[in-house]
């Protein structure tokens, strides 16, 4: 019986170490609530597929590579009984289910333990004819994989009380299928290829190397580090981290969707913010420790970012 | 605020220079949670930053939102971080964090208490 219970364990790894290896990161591992290195193991990979699913995102802006992936949509239809009356094309593949199994079951069938909680809370404010909701919820496998999604879940507008249905939608991102590529392989015969597309494929892509890519980490952590210090100029800066200006510019919006300077700002308003809520730290040291060199100038930034002066904003909290 | 705050997540307080934090058993962490954590830690810190004494047996999952916050909004006002970890799962997830999302102040993983005092009292002076 244990050793029974063991192999179902190690086929969950297995099943999701084949997932991530042919580019699928939105599984995850069910936890046994064991605390061994079968655990650890199970963990560990959890982990590192969060955190593979975000670098995958970040390739999403250096370069067209959507061959290897494409957004998937989980899309259900529920009657008022929250049963399955149809979805969209890809949910039984990312369930694992053949799409049989999904219709007509109750859609809390889909879901972990904690998530069927989840729904459960959901389910009176349901009844609210304006309803429409984000929630954190997790699908469950055959194989006791996790697929953690966000899904929103609204009513479909009906005339009468009788024939309320339920949409439940979630984003996922896969591997692409041929399907979608045989559509894109159309679009190009035909001609007709999406000005999105083609913008993307034709954008540059500056950091080539690993060696590239590891320094512009590293100047995000050097301003995460010191953001009250003023920055130097992106020459300077892009020198003393062994690389160049073109590269620091370029590669970081790449990386990061956003410029280094702004980067800075952002971060120093984030953490001004914190202690404005959190702390009674007079407003004028909170400028001075977060780097800004005025104080009117830091209440501008801050308001411009939040919409609230930050005086506004600590009274706020202080009431809370 | 009072030197001592428990919320549904922790317990901690302040003594001789170093703020010691506990994690509930059974804790599941979500940017929420974190969040809440980081919060009531500013508060109860009074402006001041110290080094920190961070008990975490009790955690049993951290999803990739959370330890990104708590690595980054996590390390304000902390002087350096010093885990208490259990062997195995607890300590491969604070092994992970601390190599994976790189936490913005020196952060050491330790399975004996003195030895992670001995590390936060060396930021003491």
């Amino acid at each position: 019986m244990k050793s029974e219970k063991k192999k179902e364990r190690i086929d969950s790894i297995n099943r999701m170490i084949i997932e991530m290896a042919s580019g699928n990161f939105s599984y995850q591992v069910e936890r046994s609530g064991h605390d061994d290195e079968l655990e650890t193991l199970a963990v560990l990979l959890n982990m590192m597929a969060e955190e593979m699913r975000e670098s995958f995102h970040h390739q999403g802006f250096v370069n067209s590579r959507h061959k290897y992936r494409h957004i998937a949509q989980i899309t259900f239809i529920l009657d008022q009984k929250f049963k399955i009356q149809t979805f969209s094309a890809l949910t039984a593949e990312i369930l694992f289910l053949q799409p049989e199994e999904l219709l007509g079951i109750p859609f809390p069938d889909l879901l972990t333990e904690d998530s069927k909680k989840v729904w459960k809370d959901l389910e009176p404010a349901l009844e609210n004819n304006s309803f429409n909701k984000t929630v954190h919820l997790d699908f469950q496998t055959p194989d006791s994989l996790i697929i953690p999604t966000f899904c929103s879940v609204s009513l479909l507008f009906s005339p009468n009380d009788e024939n309320r249905k339920i949409i439940i939608t979630a984003v996922q991102t896969v591997v692409q299928s041929e399907e979608t590529e045989a559509v894109l392989q159309k679009a190009i015969r035909n001609g007709k290829i999406d000005h999105k597309v083609r913008k993307k494929a034709g954008k540059l892509r500056v950091l080539r190397r690993e060696s590239d890519v590891a320094k512009i980490k590293e100047v995000y952590l050097y301003i995460l580090k010191n953001l009250d210090e003023p920055l130097l100029s992106l020459k300077e800066l892009a020198h003393s981290f062994g690389t160049n200006e073109f590269k620091l510019k370029y590669g970081f919006k790449e990386l990061y969707n956003t410029t280094v300077f702004r980067f800075q700002t952002d971060e120093r308003l984030n953490k001004a913010s914190l202690l404005v809520q959190n702390s009674e730290m007079p407003l004028k040291t909170i400028a001075s420790i977060t780097g800004f060199k005025s104080f009117p100038h830091f209440s501008k930034a801050f308001k411009k970012k939040f919409g609230y002066n930050p005086s506004d904003l600590r009274k706020l909290s202080r009431k809370k | 605020m009072g030197d001592f705050i428990e919320n549904e997540f922790a317990k901690f307080w302040i003594s001789e220079g170093i703020l010691f934090f506990v994690y509930n058993p059974n804790i599941i962490i979500d940017l929420k949670a974190a969040e809440k954590i980081v919060s009531d830690r500013l508060k109860l810190q009074n402006e001041k930053a110290y080094p920190i004494f961070c008990d975490t047996r009790g955690i049993k999952d951290v999803n990739k939102e959370a330890r990104d916050y708590l690595a980054k909004e996590g390390s304000t006002l902390a002087i350096a971080v010093g885990f208490l970890v259990d062997f195995p799962v607890n300590e491969a997830i604070a092994q992970f964090y601390v190599k994976t999302n790189k936490p913005l102040v020196p952060t050491e993983v330790f399975t004996n208490k003195d030895e992670a005092m001995d590390f936060l009292h060396s930021f003491l002076h």
